[in-house]
């Protein structure tokens, strides 16, 4: 597998986060500039820009029926309109900086977290509080849902994943283990595995039973964020010396390290079909990039 | 691009149309006819010129120019020295271009006297804000204008290009205080208003000009001693000032060659961080160097956002590889022009913030404010550059040798631009005549 870089695109401050549309015809980009930009592609054109947080955006995903959902440092959550304007939908209750969120695909649930050590749960559709998970014991860096809505994930400076039941509204378990702050966890399409990934450089594959499949070194610290193809196959990851890695899954074996920002890479998502692959980073500008199965 | 952003008027609010409302403009007691009369009579043609960088928010100094590389991995940093071509001093890696001219900087380790707010007050000024004469401190641009006026008709001595941002103080292009609004600097960057005319067209002030003069004219028949002759001349250079293009042709980007601003590395309009402090725009360091060229005094103007507590607005390192790499292309190319163009020797470049960061890298991956020690760097204006003053700890905590302080620097550089600091007063609110610099700050021997 190969990364073919098709765009670049900029913010005017550090670019954290993408989201592709579910049909692939648009990206959403959350920068520390306190905007959302919207791009039409594959040609990169700028469509639209999402204004209102009052600081910078840490999270931006498609919601199930075409809105997207933002996360701010600003301390809430907004749902906006697909075609852009102004927020439909501002949560309120955290307590100090957000720093990650999550949505579930094939749903209307969106998750947030951040600083007070809280992951909230929302529901996009009615604009309800639906759970307030607390039991981390310091800044929470990143949060995941699954597809199904029945399980997130979180991480930390705690250095402890986090799996939470969203049924219960519990702590499921956790899973010790890293050495240093968790920067990215992601759930596998098919709901048996997580990823997470550390800022000691090590990339962790766990079963949801809690126990550790795979522990891989990379030389890469801190990693900054992680996700899967959408097929499984494969698993990203985006870290500190401005590289995107990828990973067979099966074989846990690192098949490309492709160079692509100048700074920390914050974000790296594909596309639904998993054709497309895009990458933010600290360095102001995303990249879109061609996904290149080979053999 | 003109980087007079729809013009503006004075950062104090006071128009250049208001100031010359009936020819009354209270320039600390002289209105501009006179002034700009005195400047005709001392025949004062001085080039000297400062370009004062504000590093909005408090430079990492151990991570530019000071890197502790025997100091605990906690404070140490992730950024390793590099040599320069001056033998002995190294600084970070991502001043590669910077490294390759430090013969032409001295850098300060080991400035003091930060009073600790974040603030640009005390960078513009020399002074705290407390216990300030009445009136108020004037900022070096002020003082400069109220002491030297312009260079020419048509011409201000004192330009700010910092634009308006949410954390004003860090925009504050420099006070008038007690050297009178009339002094304040001319802000093209300042929003919602329009180069120095406030809306009135160039035909209008022409039509109000030619009702002065023929109002003028009346009076001169009256007055047959002559004297209004040359306060009648004085009132066209005050009106030069609005119609003259050649502030505004400094201003405007657009007649620069872009090759020339490629090599400044443009930069970005917006506001750094989040819209609060002053964009990462090298354009405003070439703006700054078409403005002293074009004869103005003093150039002030703020850069970059350079308070990195750490996340979740990315850790200290993250920011400095944003910041450092423009940083570096910018103020090398203002270095290099300078030079070429044979400006560097009358120019003085000070680049400097309100205070140092701290030596412990905190949870967030951030450095916090650290008053005790910061760092400057200075070049051009005849300075003995290509060295260090002073030191500081393994740790960067504290000098240890040759501490700087604020008004020293002050005191330099109003003596690189012909001031002499130990003689030179202006009348504060009360009359008094007040030093601009405490008696106990002097010119760094090292550099002067």
């Amino acid at each position: 597998m190969r990364l073919e870089k098709l765009l670049s695109l900029t913010h005017g401050n550090a670019a954290y986060w993408s989201a592709f549309s579910a049909a692939g015809d648009r990206l959403a980009t959350a920068s520390l500039d306190n905007t959302v930009k919207l791009w039409s592609l594959p040609d990169g054109a700028h469509v639209g820009t999402l204004k209102g947080h009052g600081d910078g955006v840490c999270f931006v995903g498609y919601l199930a029926d075409g809105r997207i959902a933002t996360v701010g440092l600003d301390r809430t959550a907004r749902v906006w309109p697909a075609e852009g304007g102004s927020a439909e939908i501002t949560f309120t209750g955290h307590q100090d900086y957000l720093t990650s969120g999550a949505v579930q695909k094939s749903g209307m649930l969106l998750a947030s977290a951040g600083f007070d050590k809280t992951v909230r749960l929302w529901d996009a559709q009615s604009g309800r509080s639906l759970a307030v998970l607390t039991g981390h014991t310091a800044n929470i860096q990143c949060v995941a849902l699954s597809d199904s809505g029945k399980l997130a994930a979180s991480g930390g400076d705690d250095q402890i994943v986090h799996l939470w039941n969203l049924e219960a509204g519990t702590l499921l378990r956790t899973m010790p283990g890293h050495t240093r702050g968790i920067e990215g966890v992601a759930f596998s399409p098919d709901e048996t595995r997580l990823a997470s990934a550390c800022a000691d450089g090590c990339l962790k594959l766990w079963n949801l039973g809690g126990e550790l499949i795979a522990n891989i070194k990379t030389d890469a610290i801190p990693l900054k964020s992680v996700c899967f193809s959408p097929d499984g196959r494969w698993i990203a990851a985006g870290a500190a010396d401005g590289a995107i890695r990828v990973w067979d899954y099966a074989s846990e074996k690192l098949i490309a390290t492709q160079p692509a920002h100048r700074n920390t890479v914050y974000g790296v998502t594909f596309s639904q079909d998993g054709k497309l692959f895009a990458s933010t980073g600290f360095d102001r500008t995303i990249h879109v990039w061609r996904v290149i199965a080979e053999g | 691009m003109n980087t007079a952003r729809a013009g503006s008027p004075f950062c104090d609010g006071v128009s250049r149309r208001t100031m010359l409302k009936a020819g009354a403009l209270a320039m600390g007691g002289l209105s501009l006819p006179q002034l700009l009369a005195v400047e005709e009579a001392t025949g004062r043609k001085s080039q000297k010129s400062i370009i004062m960088v504000f590093l909005s928010g408090g430079p990492p100094h151990q991570d530019m120019v000071d890197l502790k590389m025997d100091a605990p991995v906690e404070i140490r940093g992730e950024f390793k020295p590099i040599p320069t071509n001056v033998p002995g001093l190294d600084i970070c890696e991502h001043l590669p271009l910077l490294a390759q001219r430090m013969d032409r900087l001295a850098v300060i380790r080991t400035l003091v006297g930060s009073v600790g707010r974040h603030d640009a007050f005390q960078c513009v000024t020399g002074h705290g804000p407390l216990n300030q004469p009445p009136g108020g401190w004037p900022s070096l641009g002020s003082a400069v204008s109220k002491l030297q006026g312009a260079t020419e008709s048509g011409m201000l001595p004192f330009v700010g290009l910092a634009p308006r941002m949410k954390n004003r103080p860090w925009g504050d292009p420099g006070q008038s205080g007690f050297a009178g609004q009339a002094h304040a600097p001319y802000c093209p960057n300042a929003e919602q208003a329009q180069f120095g005319l406030n809306g009135l067209s160039l035909d209008q002030l022409h039509n109000r000009k030619a009702l002065l003069d023929s109002i003028d004219r009346l009076n001169r028949q009256a007055d047959k001693s002559g004297a209004l002759e040359g306060l009648a001349k004085n009132y066209q250079n005050a009106f030069g000032l609005l119609t003259s293009s050649k502030l505004l042709d400094a201003l405007d980007l657009e007649q620069e060659d872009p090759r020339v601003r490629d090599w400044y590395g443009r930069g970005a309009q917006e506001n750094a961080g989040y819209g609060d402090a002053g964009p990462l725009m090298n354009d405003y360091l070439l703006a700054a160097r078409r403005l002293v060229e074009a004869g103005v005094r003093v150039v002030t103007l703020a850069y970059g956002r350079w308070d990195w507590h750490g996340r979740p607005h990315g850790t200290n390192f993250e920011n400095a590889r944003d910041h450092l790499p423009i940083f570096d292309q910018g103020l090398s190319a203002l270095l290099d022009d300078l030079h070429a163009r044979g400006m560097d020797k009358d120019v003085t470049v000070v680049v400097w913030g309100e205070f140092g960061r701290t030596p412990v890298i905190n949870k967030n991956g951030g450095r916090d404010h650290w008053p005790q020690v910061g760092c400057a760097m200075l070049a051009g204006g005849g300075l003995r550059t290509g060295q260090v003053i002073g030191a500081t700890n393994k740790l960067g905590e504290h000098p240890v040798e040759r501490p700087v302080h604020f008004q020293e620097v002050f005191a330099t550089l109003y003596q690189s631009i012909g001031i002499d600091p130990a003689t030179a007063t202006l009348p504060d609110q009360g009359g008094r005549p007040t030093y601009l610099v405490d008696s106990m700050y002097s010119p760094l021997p090292e550099l002067v």
